[in-house]
């Protein structure tokens, strides 16, 4: 079987590696009490996301027509007929029959949810006496890296490329130039962008190791 | 003017003596708010036309944002006004900056010229990625004379940042969140 490379793929690969790295870090610095503390409410909030997502989208809306309402018509007398013309009563921010806004906003919120556990079981719990529980705990965190990935997969977006409205009147005018353009570059894009992601990453760790405290 | 390339060459050098003289922990801090840009311009910047062109459409009785003479070159604008504008604003104070100093002798020195020169990639080939995808409406404005040259052609465009990142955005920018907290 051959598995095509392609910007989903290097997603997939992202989220995988991310989750298993970041879950097996925490396991080896928590042991499996801290995994087990940080993984109950990561699947949770997961099953809650999943069964509230409506509710969810609800309440997002419905907090951005309360924003529109008080920047465009709380300083108006008529704050009805105000509500009426400018359209705020059918205003959203997230479109809830569009599939790619709310998995975007679920993405974002169960990104957000696991980064704040992570981080509040790092700081706040106990690190493992032993280094057997500290081996249970990257173990244990092994697992829960791949169920984390398996619970992240779904929500990703799969856009290959920038899609922004291009008008046409300038282009009859104009010679189109940006369009249709010959590369000399062999590799396909998503090569390029996994060796750009790759020394980027690399350079901002390596970066941030080398850096000295800050005097005083 | 000469060419494309010449600017952007221009640009990153510059960007890339500002990294040697702030420091790379100050240059991550605004890494990190280019890329925060970049999400959400590429996110939510047509979101946003949408609505000031709906705005602008009661008074001109006609869509002036995508449909309109200048319409490319009103978005083009756009989109490098409010990305200029963050980069404006993240090196104007150091809300962002990495806390910390960079370590001595060459290595510091070599990490400094490297953020520099990342940074200036990131901003000018936004740029020019906003001008490539509006068909270079500054040739309006008498600023660009078409054709590229066949090096920005085959080389250039191919490795602008928007177009090579865009699909990574949602990682890069908690990545340098985290580094930056874990830091």
């Amino acid at each position: 079987m051959s598995l095509s490379f392609e910007p989903a793929v290097l997603q997939y690969l992202i989220v995988i590696a991310t989750s298993l790295t970041a879950s097996t870090a925490v396991g080896l610095k928590r042991g499996w009490k801290g995994q087990l503390m940080a993984f109950v409410p990561i699947v949770a909030l997961w099953g809650l996301l999943g069964a509230k997502k409506e509710g969810l989208i609800s309440a997002i809306n419905t907090t951005y027509k309360g924003l529109l309402f008080f920047t465009s018509c709380g300083s108006q007398a008529d704050t009805g007929a105000c509500l009426q013309s400018s359209g705020i009563a059918e205003a959203m921010l997230v479109d809830p029959g569009n599939a790619d806004q709310s998995r975007l906003l679920l993405l974002l919120v169960f990104v957000s949810a696991v980064v704040l556990v992570f981080t509040l079981v790092v700081r706040f719990s106990r690190p493992p006496t032993s280094l057997i529980q500290r081996l249970m705990g990257a173990v244990l965190g092994v697992a829960n890296g791949f169920t984390l990935s398996y619970l992240l997969l779904p929500l990703l977006p799969y856009r290959q490329q920038i899609n922004l409205p291009v008008a046409s009147a300038a282009e009859e005018e104009l010679p189109n130039i940006a369009q249709g353009l010959p590369s000399a570059l062999s590799v396909p894009p998503v090569s390029v962008a996994a060796v750009v992601l790759v020394l980027f990453v690399l350079f901002v760790i390596v970066a941030v190791r080398l850096m000295r405290p800050a005097e005083v | 003017m000469g060419p494309l390339e010449v600017l952007w060459a221009v640009l990153i050098g510059v960007f890339a003596v500002v990294g040697v003289v702030r420091g790379y922990p100050r240059e991550l801090g605004v890494t990190t708010t280019i890329l925060a840009a970049l999400l959400l311009l590429t996110k939510g910047g047509e979101s946003v036309l949408r609505v000031l062109d709906s705005y602008l459409a009661r008074y001109m009785q006609s869509s002036v944002v995508f449909e309109g003479h200048y319409s490319d070159l009103i978005q083009s604008l756009f989109y490098i006004l409010v990305f200029v504008a963050v980069i404006v604003i993240s090196y104007h104070g150091e809300t962002l900056a990495f806390t910390g100093e960079a370590p001595r002798g060459p290595v510091g020195m070599a990490l400094n010229l490297t953020s520099g020169l990342l940074n200036g990639y990131l901003v000018s080939g936004t740029m020019w990625h906003y001008l490539h995808t509006f068909n270079y409406p500054i040739q309006v404005l008498g600023l660009f004379r078409p054709p590229l040259t066949d090096f920005a052609q085959n080389y250039l465009v191919p490795l602008m940042p928007v177009t090579l990142l865009e699909p990574y955005l949602l990682f890069l920018v908690p990545f340098m969140i985290v580094m930056r907290v874990v830091r």
